[in-house]
């Protein structure tokens, strides 16, 4: 599945139940309690805490696994881990060397194929957030070992997140430089935004609801992010983190700003309800604000880049260049560097 | 009772032109009720806004909110009050004849087809369309009162099944899952004025229709064949009656989505209240259910402000205990004398 599918499956809860401080909660994410850090790739059985917070102990270094949900493939891919994935969801990119005939195990509406699952004969399924009920507790009921991760909702848990991966995949190393290469990278891109004034931006996760779009809210990974590329968030003091805001509170907001992650070419076919920046300028009350009045609405590539996974660094990259352009090709090289 | 019944009207009529007043005020951006009057005044001239920001906040966006909302309680309530009159039972609601059902899947339908602008014709369709085939199978099997909420429980189960094929569909298309909540929820804001002037027009129709025509449907709560010695025909006020709430609640979905409770407990608040007539009740409902809903929304919009609350949620929220008080305390009055 995808992140935007999982965002979505959370801003429906906050939308019924407000529940989405127990969801940001969650995304604090697990952490690999005795992964040792530099001990090589001997370092089974592992034990971790999975986003229920329960132990879960990794025996053996698994040699088939399953794994859900795009950023998990991603870095399991990242890490050298690539070789050991037997099946993915319906939404995940494949491992760059993956052949075609990879298993897809589903995924549309949290509707996984548990048989196909267990016919693939895994040592170890990765999860995450909304499959508990859809899919976990079935393959445990059949002896299937299940890690459910969790969806890491800040910079940090996304970092911990790649940690403990590389612990459970038995790719400690590789893994362990890749945090070092993103938080470096971070650190850079951060840094060439630290001197800016911010800028005070309103970011659109999702306008297909008719005059409500959702944003990002206080304690979201965007938030965190958008903080770090030389911006204020004009919904951090919002509700969730992914409230429903009106127009009314975005003209009232007057960002300098908008940065779209919903615009037509720059989210996947599927994605209902895009928009175009002309049709976010012509919003009612929208001419009053200063991001329409000065040419500054700019849409992102936030489904590849802006999420918790191994392109993290250049997603903030991306988003500083949005927000301040003139500092975009410095940004991409501080990223890449 | 008449004297008293004038009064009340009065009453709410005011309380209506306050509670729209104050919703005018509140909400990201608070008005003084000076400068509200100064934007307003000079909207209404053409002049120059002396503060763009606030006009396009006060006119353009909470303007044609708190009217259509207006608009929205009053048809809901109207439509309730009258399908409660000659259908001559507490438990009708305008939803009671599968309109809601019918509304849902024209709104699901259009979002699984991927035409997000059509939806709030499709809803209106809908909610036309499962009225008429509650019409039609109601009059097949009898034609009566009870035949019909019989057929309409059987329409509304139709849909319901089908709403829920269809909500499977949209999140399986992607990411219709959001919207498709938002309106079930009712979770639109109105916008576009030619539906909110339409929903006005007809609420008007509706509480002008049962001033003139009052005694019939007064009349029709003796019974069939009392109506028919007194010189009503009972299947033609039924059916003017079925077609203009289906109207009325196919206007009002259309703009601000399912809307519970208004359409049921603002109509059995009034009956509480006032004597049995077509006259006093449904003006003071359309009154009442106005002014209710628009007390809900702008709530919904400033509890956790900038967070959008869903208007429908409140509603059930703060609605059934009201009108539970209501009743109960007219029954105690009653028990009293």
């Amino acid at each position: 599945m995808s992140t935007r599918r999982i965002r979505h499956y959370a801003a429906a809860l906050t939308t019924v139940s407000l529940l989405a401080l127990t969801l940001a909660a969650c995304g604090d994410g697990p952490a690999a309690d005795d992964a040792p850090a530099r001990s090589g790739p001997a370092a089974f059985p592992v034990t971790i805490t999975d986003a229920a917070g329960d132990k879960v102990v990794v025996r053996d270094r698994p040699k088939r696994i399953v794994a859900l949900f795009d950023v998990n493939v991603a870095t399991l891919d990242e890490i050298g881990a690539d070789a050991q994935i037997v099946g993915i969801d319906d939404f995940a990119a494949a491992p760059k060397d993956a052949p075609a005939s990879l298993p897809r195990i589903g995924g549309d509406n949290f509707q996984f194929d548990a048989e196909a699952v267990v016919e693939l004969e895994p040592d170890l399924v990765i999860t995450s957030i909304g499959t508990e009920d859809a899919l976990d507790q079935q393959l445990r009921d059949v002896g299937i070992q299940v890690l459910s991760l969790g969806y890491p909702g800040t910079i940090d848990a996304t970092l911990d997140h790649v940690t403990t991966l590389g612990a459970v995949s038995g790719h400690v190393d590789e893994a362990s430089a890749l945090v070092d290469e993103l938080r470096s990278g971070i650190d850079r891109v951060t840094d060439i935004a630290a001197d800016t004034a911010p800028v005070k931006v309103y970011y659109e996760t999702d306008a297909s609801v008719s005059g409500k779009p959702y944003t990002v809210g206080p304690g979201s990974l965007i938030d965190e992010l958008l903080a770090r590329a030389g911006a204020r968030n004009v919904f951090a003091d919002a509700s969730g983190f992914a409230p429903q805001v009106s127009f009314e509170a975005i003209v009232d907001a007057q960002p300098a700003v908008i940065v779209l992650a919903d615009a037509k070419g720059f989210v996947g076919p599927r994605f209902l309800g895009a928009v175009t920046v002309d049709s976010v300028e012509a919003r009612p009350g929208f001419d009053t604000i200063p991001a329409v009045r000065d040419d500054a609405v700019r849409p992102v590539r936030a489904d590849e880049l802006l999420v918790p996974g191994p392109r993290l660094a250049e997603g903030l990259a991306a988003l500083l260049g949005a927000v301040h352009p003139e500092l975009a090709d410095e940004a991409t090289a501080a990223a890449q560097s | 009772m008449i004297t008293r019944a004038r009064i009340l009207v009065a009453v709410l009529t005011v309380v209506a032109l306050a509670t729209c007043s104050v919703a005018l005020l509140a909400g990201s951006r608070w008005f003084a009720p000076t400068t509200a009057a100064q934007v307003l005044v000079e909207s209404i001239r053409g002049e120059a806004a002396s503060d763009p920001v606030d006009t396009a906040i006060l006119v353009k966006l909470r303007l044609p909110r708190v009217v259509g909302m207006f608009a929205v309680g009053a048809l809901l309530a109207a439509a309730g009050a009258l399908l409660q009159l000659v259908l001559a039972t507490p438990l009708a609601d305008p939803y009671i004849l599968g309109a809601s059902g019918g509304a849902g899947v024209g709104a699901l339908l259009s979002l699984w087809l991927g035409l997000l602008g059509g939806t709030a014709l499709a809803a209106f369709a809908g909610a036309c369309v499962a009225t008429a085939l509650t019409l039609a199978i109601g009059r097949a099997i009898g034609g009566s009162p009870v035949h019909l909420l019989l057929s309409g429980l059987c329409v509304s189960a139709l849909t319901g099944a089908a709403m829920s094929v269809l909500l499977l569909g949209t999140a399986a298309t992607g990411h219709g899952a959001a919207p498709a909540l938002a309106w079930l929820l009712g979770g639109v804001i109105p916008s576009d004025w030619s539906t909110i002037t339409a929903g006005l027009t007809v609420a008007a129709l509706i509480i002008l229709g049962s001033l003139l025509f009052g005694r019939d449907l007064d009349v029709l709560t003796l019974g069939e064949d009392p109506a028919r010695a007194l010189g009503v025909r009972p299947n033609r006020v039924l059916l003017v009656v079925v077609l203009a709430t289906a109207l009325a609640t196919g206007i009002a979905v259309s703009l601000a989505g399912l809307i519970g409770f208004i359409g049921a407990l603002v109509p059995i608040a009034t009956r509480a209240l006032l004597p049995a007539s077509a006259r006093m009740n449904v003006p003071a409902a359309a009154l009442l259910g106005g002014t209710s809903l628009v007390l809900v929304d702008a709530l919904a919009r400033t509890v956790l402000r900038p967070t959008e609350l869903p208007a429908g949620v409140i509603a059930a929220c703060l609605g059934a205990p009201i009108v539970l008080l209501v009743i109960r305390g007219e029954a105690v009055g009653r028990a009293r004398l």
